[in-house]
């Protein structure tokens, strides 16, 4: 192993870690105390200043759409607007897009699944769509379950059950990492074996596993929206505006699986013959479902 | 080949470095009213105007009677079930006088109100400050460090004094640069007051 490898992994390994922090990101007005270590690492880890002022300028702008929504909210309760219902729906999906971008939304397991994929791009929407819906259903079911079948205060309720929810998850998940892996090593068949991938347009059941298993967390942007939408009595909207928003993920999260094939085909057209290109897509497998089970882990660790 | 994997490790760098994203939640404004007496700052009130979606839950969560105006219980209900836990994360809200932080451990007079169809905090940080020799500069900053919440000074009246006759003050509002926080993608905003007698 050349030490160019080792410092990869090693450096792979320290972002994970910042990731296990971000993991257990809650809500403040319930949560416990921010741990002393998390704090060290972020004052070492900073983003350069070109960064920053974009990042600053998104958080203006994400203060100003939430604002927007609001303002839009109301006037549909009034119907003071016609034009509010598509001018929201608009919103709504954009803010999926952004709202995609930031923590917790699956991209890192969508990296490490389509290492593990053959090209076909049409798969990378598939999976971007199972995430993204799935998270958005996911928040439907749990805000219309807390707010009418158990009635009772919803912020401790809701961030009870994310945790929960989150656990389950990650250990689906830490599960599936490890099936995939024992399965890519040869050492167990699988229900994704490197043969069954080459068929294309098959999906397979780790496919939708891995998805799904990522999915069921639901998304607390989505479910402040819906929330939202209950108390100003236009559900029925709000759960088109959910949808919505799902598209908005969607395209964020497909995207990002459709970049890793993209990376990954140019990487393999790069090696020549045959073997080499057969060797580089086994250790791809390999690296990808081992990846799957550390974000399973660490998401597990910070949430215990 | 490298510069291709370079590619695929960026790409993957990406996204999980998305994962530390600023993101928040909730979004504050918030204003601070500095009380005096005649031997300095007795402390700072903090008022929190919550944005619509946030309060629209907490109201939801602790208003029983939706007459559109908190009791007395439902107040305590809320401090203790929607505010008592910011001990923890420092009621959001940094002071330092002359370059040195100004610790303190609880607030008081803690209160909750309706604003329209938006969701109020206030409270009081005790917190005494002596201006009897020269000029201090004291700062209030006003964030969350887990970006939670986003919070931003009012654009109206962010800064007002009380029982400030007999003190020159002179205010302004900044985005901190030298601390950032949330892995260095937030600047804080603070207030910086420079008093003297």
């Amino acid at each position: 192993m050349t030490r160019r490898t080792i410092v990869i992994i090693i450096g792979i390994f320290f972002i994970f870690s910042l990731a296990a922090f971000n993991a257990s990101a809650q809500n403040p007005f319930i949560s416990e105390k921010g741990k002393e270590n998390e704090k060290k690492v972020e004052r070492v880890f900073q983003f350069p200043p070109f960064v920053q002022r974009v990042i600053t300028k998104i958080s203006s702008v994400q203060r100003d759409l939430n604002r927007r929504m609001s303002k839009l909210g109301r006037e549909i309760r009034e119907g003071t607007n016609r034009w509010a219902y598509i001018l929201l729906a608009l919103i709504a999906f954009f803010y999926g897009l952004i709202h995609a971008i930031g923590p917790g939304h699956g991209k890192a397991i969508t990296f490490s699944y389509f290492l593990t994929e053959d090209r076909a791009f049409l798969k990378g929407v598939m999976f971007g769509v199972l995430i993204a819906f799935t998270q958005v259903i996911m928040a439907l079911v749990v805000v219309l379950t807390i707010y009418f079948a158990l009635q009772r205060a919803f912020l401790a309720s809701f961030e009870s059950f994310s945790r929960l929810i989150k656990l389950v998850s990650a250990g689906l998940i830490v599960g599936l990492g490890i099936w995939l892996l024992l399965n890519s090593l040869g050492y167990i068949p699988g229900f994704h074996s490197h043969h069954d991938s080459k068929k294309k347009g098959t999906v397979s059941l780790s496919f939708l596993a891995v998805a799904i298993s990522i999915g069921i967390i639901p998304c607390p942007g989505a479910v402040i929206l819906i929330l939202f939408t209950i108390n100003l009595g236009i559900l029925k909207f709000g759960v088109w505006l959910a949808l919505t928003m799902a598209l908005g993920m969607m395209i964020t999260i497909s995207a990002v699986g459709i970049l890793t094939l993209v990376a990954k085909d140019i990487l393999s057209k790069t090696l020549k013959g045959k073997h080499l290109s057969g060797l580089f897509q086994q250790w791809a497998q390999r690296a990808g479902s081992f990846l799957i089970m550390i974000v399973g882990i660490f998401i597990l660790l910070g949430n215990l | 080949m490298f510069r291709a994997s370079g590619y695929l490790i960026f790409l993957f760098l990406l996204c999980c470095s998305s994962l530390l994203y600023a993101h928040p939640h909730v979004f504050i404004d918030t204003t601070v009213t500095v009380r005096f007496d005649d031997k300095g700052i007795v402390g700072f009130q903090i008022t929190w105007l919550f944005d619509e979606m946030f309060s629209s839950m907490i109201i939801g969560d602790f208003e029983e009677n939706r007459d559109g105006t908190f009791s007395k219980r439902e107040i305590e209900n809320i401090r203790e079930g929607a505010f008592s836990n910011l001990k923890n994360f420092h009621y959001f809200t940094y002071i330092s006088v002359n370059g040195k932080d100004c610790s303190f451990l609880s607030v008081t007079e803690f209160t909750a109100a309706i604003h329209g169809e938006r969701l109020i905090y206030q409270f009081f940080i005790p917190c005494r400050i002596s201006l009897e020799e020269g000029e201090k500069t004291v700062k209030v900053a006003a964030y969350d460090e887990t970006f939670y919440c986003d919070i931003a000074f009012a654009d109206n009246d962010p800064v007002s004094l009380q029982n400030s006759e007999g003190y020159t003050v002179r205010y302004e509002i900044v985005q901190n640069k030298k601390n950032p926080i949330y892995y260095g993608q937030v600047f804080p905003f603070e207030t910086r007051l420079y008093i003297r007698k």
